[in-house]
């Protein structure tokens, strides 16, 4: 009973996949890869511990990646010798790259510029910023240091057992059962049977100066965040109120973007000093617990140490360190570089209790006024240091290193997202208005399905992509939703049926060729709408009604037609084609949407490229619709509304993301796509304007061109004793008489030497004047003006069964019904 | 069925319609477009510390919450009559003075009642506790704050009416079983018409008016002191109205030009192109079309009574026939109209 066509099990299928998708929590195979994972926890817990009980001058500690200074480094010591120091009240840990991993060559260069200057008075002075949530771009460039030394970080010997075991066997026999990527293991496998080629590790940056993006995201005070708030025992000492945990995401490009390094970092912001620093973390460097001796001095030793070892113990080791976890810890330990990064931000305008004012009033809205200038985030100075790969980089001096903070980019984007929302509830109603405007079938008949469809195309995509990307930002959730909805709406309702019933009307052209369709089939006609006409009414609707283009099947005639249509009725063919539509439509958009959300991570010749052509392809939505006109010999099928409309709506966004440089989504400046997808659009908009001018089949030669019924043909004085009515004649005897206004030679003398003669007659349908313009046979030879004609014959068109009508008049009549409203001849279709 | 006014839907209650639409339109606008903090009334801070007295204005355009919108669109839906008591435009009028009315009292009554229950609280602490008087801090204390939305016009209008609409039907519910007083040892469970007469009982004496009785307590209720602020407010200028005190109520009339807008915006927006037209473009030929509007003018000025609709109707019937009749003199006539002709006889 259930049919299922194939469009809609793909559907099916599709959906399938999305839900059957691992949910990404593994659990341990073997006792072997739990005890691993004890192991590995407890590991974990012993460095909190550490870092619990360390204090400045002891240093590191036993902490993974910590054990050797640079200068033991240098020394060539091992870390399995650790404790190398012994560290006391005579011999204080201090910042020197005697105790510290730190190079001098870098720890010198922080000191100059990081936490240097301490805002006292929060009344008075300008102030840093407070909360740092938001995203920065700027430039980076190497600093060339040939003396650098790597450090040679090493698993923990058990880490290294499991790693090499999951490496054989994810090569061996290809089935990963220990939770590696086949790919990544491959990768590895490579990476270690040519030792010294570490190019493809994360953040191994090759070239000499490139982009640099952050994006940071902060916790919040200890003492208002509640998962930090548990661990306050102590209010006096475990309260920190002016500095926070901070979750930094960093990436580097080079300029091409053919490398493209991404790193999580947490870390903590200083409000005081406007100073922050984060490192990364590995299996083989437990930055997070060392992060505190990385500081620089005793007092923002004690506040990050505090931090973030109630940051740490936010995640309980023992129950919610998974396999996964620890897999992520060993990959990120074998492919990307550590680092260590200071960053060191600009002063605001602002004083320190206005700028929690602004805070408060960005974060809660509540109508408070707040400045229009508000406060961003500007980076004076920054270094990123790697200790395993050894690079440091800085900030290219001159090249400005600013961003929004996230509440004033989420108000950015608020403003766009109701620019958007404004534009598709325009395009809603211009739909509304063209589906209102075209319901006989004669104008539909003439709408190509293949313009709807690229048009619904775009729709459905950004119903889709708003849909997807509603979930990721919470507090823009409702408006971006808005947008998916009114989207959904407009392609999966409005636009569907419209397709539909486009599709319905014109389901008697799937027996012919386009050349029959260019005919316009003149004697075929007759008979088919003569029968068509008579029928449709006791049956009500479908697409049969009045068919203006009426099937040809090549033996028997209309009788075969009708019988094969009528009996299905017309829901059977509604319901097919809203099928077959829907599942291709949507199964093209999720692919489509996933080649784009793709796209964004390709290197930045290659999207520009994919943008050209998606662009050019997504715009070009009259084009079928010219042809259509062509073949069905139409001047106008769409309201220039909606295709001004239209055509303007879609591209607005593309103006907006490509001249206004401060677009919150960062796409980059390009006249050169405005120029070319404009130029594509008012190309197509002039051929359907010309269409319109010129009429339909102005491009194609008429040699080329079937012969069909030609309503507006020149009249000859003796044509008009052959069918005409007398009427003609006697109005051309009566203005003989009487001398006709109008700056034209009076017809007495005319109807002898004129090469035109004006006629008048009454056009059936508004019972006003037609002239018709005669050529006197007479003076044939002498050739009649051939511009003038032309002109004429524009008002005036004249039925197979001699009945003149208005071009108006009749061609409106003729989108409902193809019969002579004199005689009820049948007509040929235009 | 399922009719909860004796008016069908919005038949002939323009204003009331335009009212429920716009409600609905304003608060989902406001609430996805995040702007429900512009119309928050509260004197501190908002008036005191940074002197935003527009919210005064703004604080009655819309609701923001779902309970308050359903009880708010109820209760327009039921004033609806009161529309056809006063006439549209009236009734326009009316709702715009009991809003100017409402803000600026409503405004007062809370800097007032903020001022002297503040005074109450300073006097009751330093006196009677024997608290030593400080630089005490401004304090939010119940006048401080009310929940946006129209509470203090609607309040108005329900006193107006319970006084102008006449109640049309009683009806008891009887809370407990009647108890016959003559002899209640044989048949309880059979009630025959004779023992009813002299049954004693609890009982509920309800009128037609009820729903809104209740509709309108929950209103008062919803938000608490927030609510009950605006509400005791407008129930006064209610009053204050019905015994025809305040000021400009009797025979004040909103433009007309503005009451048209509201309630068909579209139309009088056609009708002000049109009218351009008619003055600077090429008078060619007016469509049929176009005189639409004649006797919807008409339609919409008159009071709307249903004898009315019936005369109009006729008025249009005759203008058909003299269409018909006058067919064959009249050259222009557009081909919709023609088309429209032919099923029209």
């Amino acid at each position: 009973m259930v049919e299922v066509d194939r469009q809609t099990l793909l559907f099916f299928i599709i959906m399938f996949i999305f839900l059957s998708l691992p949910s990404g929590h593994d659990q341990p195979h073997s006792t072997k890869e739990r005890e691993t994972l004890v192991t590995f926890q407890q590991q974990l817990l012993d460095a909190e511990e550490e870092l619990a009980l360390s204090q400045y001058s002891l240093g590191y500690g036993n902490i993974t990646g910590f054990h050797l200074s640079y200068q033991d480094l240098l020394d060539g010591k091992s870390a399995k010798d650790w404790p190398l120091h012994d560290y006391g009240s005579d011999n204080e840990w201090i910042e020197d790259q005697k105790d510290s991993i730190l190079p001098n060559s870098v720890s010198s260069k922080v000191k100059n510029w990081w936490g240097s200057e301490r805002i006292k008075d929060h009344d008075n002075d300008r102030a840093y910023l407070l909360n740092i949530s938001g995203r920065a771009h700027g430039e980076f460039q190497k600093v060339k240091d040939d003396d650098l030394v790597k450090y040679n970080f090493k698993l923990p010997p058990y880490l290294k057992e499991y790693y090499d075991n999951a490496m054989q066997i994810g090569n061996g026999n290809g089935n990963d059962a220990s939770g590696y990527d086949e790919e990544n293991g491959n990768k590895e496998d490579d990476k270690r049977s040519n030792n010294d080629n570490i190019i493809t590790k994360v953040g191994n940056i090759t070239v000499p100066n490139g982009k640099i993006s952050i994006g940071i995201k902060s916790y919040g005070y200890n003492f208002i965040n509640p998962d930090f708030s548990k661990y306050i025992q102590n209010k006096t000492s475990d309260e920190i109120d002016d500095a926070m945990v901070i979750n930094l995401k960093l990436n580097l490009k080079d300029y091409e973007e053919i490398e493209d390094h991404e790193f999580e970092t947490r870390g903590i912001y200083f409000q005081e000093t406007g100073s922050l620093i984060s490192v990364s973390r590995s299996a083989k460097f437990l930055g997070f617990h060392g992060l505190s001796h990385l500081t620089l001095n005793d007092s923002n030793f004690i506040k990050a140490k505090t931090l973030m070892s109630q940051f740490l113990n936010t995640s309980d080791i023992r129950h919610d360190f998974s396999m996964d976890d620890m897999n992520g810890y060993i990959i990120r330990s074998q492919e990307q570089c550590e680092i260590i990064t200071y960053f060191q931000f600009e002063k605001t305008d602002y004083t320190w209790n206005q700028l929690r004012f602004i805070d408060d009033e960005l974060i809660n809205p509540s109508g408070k006024p707040i400045p229009n200038e508000l406060p961003n985030l500007t980076i004076k100075d920054y270094l990123i240091y790697s200790p395993d790969c050894g690079i440091i980089l800085t900030k290219t001096p001159e090249i400005p290193f600013v961003g929004l903070k996230s509440e004033v980019l989420n108000k950015k984007l608020r403003s766009l997202l109701v620019g958007i929302l404004l534009l598709v509830f325009i395009q809603l109603l211009l739909f509304l208005r063209q589906i209102k405007n075209a319901r006989t079938p004669g104008q539909l008949s003439t709408i190509a399905s293949k313009t709807l469809f690229i048009i619904g195309f775009q729709d459905s995509l950004v119903a889709l992509m708003f849909l997807l990307v509603s979930t990721l930002i919470e507090d823009l959730y409702l408006l971006i939703a808005c947008v998916a909805v009114i989207a959904f709406i407009m392609c999966g309702i409005f636009e569907l049926r419209f397709m539909v019933s486009v599709l319905t009307t014109q389901v008697n052209e799937r027996g012919t060729t386009w050349w029959e369709i260019l005919r316009g089939s003149t004697n075929g006609g007759e008979t088919t709408t003569a029968e068509g006409t008579t029928t449709p009414t006791d049956n009500g609707s479908g697409p049969i009604l009045p068919i203006a283009n009426p099937p040809r099947p090549p033996p028997t005639t209309t009788t075969t037609t009708t019988a094969t249509t009528t009996p299905a009725g017309p829901g059977w063919e509604e319901a097919s084609f809203s099928n077959s539509i829907f599942a291709g439509g949507f199964s093209l958009t999720i692919v489509a949407t996933f080649l784009i959300l793709n796209s964004l991570v390709w290197r930045i010749q290659y999207r520009r490229i994919f943008e050209y052509v998606g662009l050019i392809l997504l715009n070009s939505y009259w084009i079928p619709q010219f042809f259509r006109n062509t073949l069905k010999n139409k001047r106008q099928s769409f309201t220039w509304e909606f295709v001004f409309g239209t055509s303007i709506i879609r591209l607005i966004p593309i103006y907006y993301f490509n001249l206004v440089k401060s677009n919150p989504l960062r796409h980059h400046y390009d006249p050169v796509l405005v120029a070319v997808t404009t130029i594509w659009v008012v190309f197509q908009l002039t051929l359907l304007v010309l269409q319109y001018q010129l009429g339909p089949r102005f491009w194609v030669n008429e040699k080329w061109l079937p012969k069909a019924y030609d309503y507006q043909r020149v009249i000859h004085f003796k044509d008009l004793e052959s069918g005409f009515s007398s009427e003609i004649l006697n109005s051309i005897s009566s203005s003989a008489k009487v001398p006709t206004t109008g700056g034209r030679e009076s017809p007495t003398s005319s109807i002898s030497g004129a090469d035109i003669i004006e006629s008048k007659c009454t056009c059936p349908i508004c019972m006003t004047d037609i002239t018709l313009p005669i050529v006197n046979t007479i003076n044939d030879k002498n050739g009649v003006s051939e511009n003038e004609l032309k002109k004429m014959k524009k008002t005036y068109m004249i039925t197979p069964c001699f009945h003149i009508f208005h071009n108006d008049c009749l061609e409106n009549w003729m989108k409902y019904k193809l019969q002579c409203p004199v005689c009820r001849e049948s007509l040929p279709p235009i | 069925m399922g009719q909860i006014s004796p008016i069908r839907g919005f038949t002939n209650t323009p204003v009331t319609k335009a009212i429920c639409i716009i409600t609905t339109i304003l608060a989902l606008t406001l609430s996805i477009l995040q702007l429900k903090p512009y119309i928050k009334l509260a004197i501190d801070p908002y008036v005191i510390e940074y002197l935003q007295y527009w919210r005064i204005l703004t604080y009655q355009i819309s609701v923001i919450n779902e309970s308050d919108y359903l009880l708010v669109i109820l209760l327009w839906f039921h004033f609806k009559n009161l529309e056809r008591f006063y006439g549209s435009r009236k009734y326009f009028s009316i709702i715009t003075l009991f809003a100017l009315y409402n803000a600026a009292f409503c405004f007062i009554f809370m800097s007032l009642g903020q001022l002297s229950l503040y005074y109450i609280v300073y006097i009751v602490k330093s006196i009677i506790f024997n608290i030593p008087p400080k630089d005490d801090q401004y304090q939010s204390l119940i006048f401080n704050e009310i929940i946006p939305g129209p509470l203090g016009i609607l309040s108005s209008l329900y006193i107006c009416y319970g006084t102008y609409v006449p109640v049309s039907y009683h009806f008891k519910v009887l809370l407990s079983n009647p108890t016959p007083e003559s002899d209640n040892t044989t048949n309880d469970d059979v009630v025959t018409p004779s023992s009813e007469s002299t049954t004693s009982s609890k009982e509920l004496t309800l009128t037609n008016h009820f729903p809104i009785h209740i509709i309108y307590t929950l209103l008062i209720l919803n938000n608490g002191t927030r609510s009950i602020i605006p509400c005791l407010v407008g129930l006064f200028i209610g009053k204050i109205y019905i015994y025809e005190l305040l000021p400009g109520s009797k025979n004040w009339l909103l433009s007309n030009i503005i009451f048209r807008f509201f309630i068909s915006p579209n139309k009088s927006i056609n009708h002000i192109i049109d009218s351009i037209y008619r003055r600077f473009g090429n008078n060619g030929y007016i469509s049929l079309g176009s005189n639409e509007n004649l006797p919807l003018e008409n339609d919409t000025l008159s009071p709307n009574s249903t004898e009315q609709i019936d005369d109009a109707e006729e008025v249009l019937d005759e203008n058909r026939n003299e269409a018909h009749e006058i067919r064959a003199e009249t050259p222009v006539r557009p081909l919709g109209s023609q088309f429209l002709d032919t099923f029209r006889s």
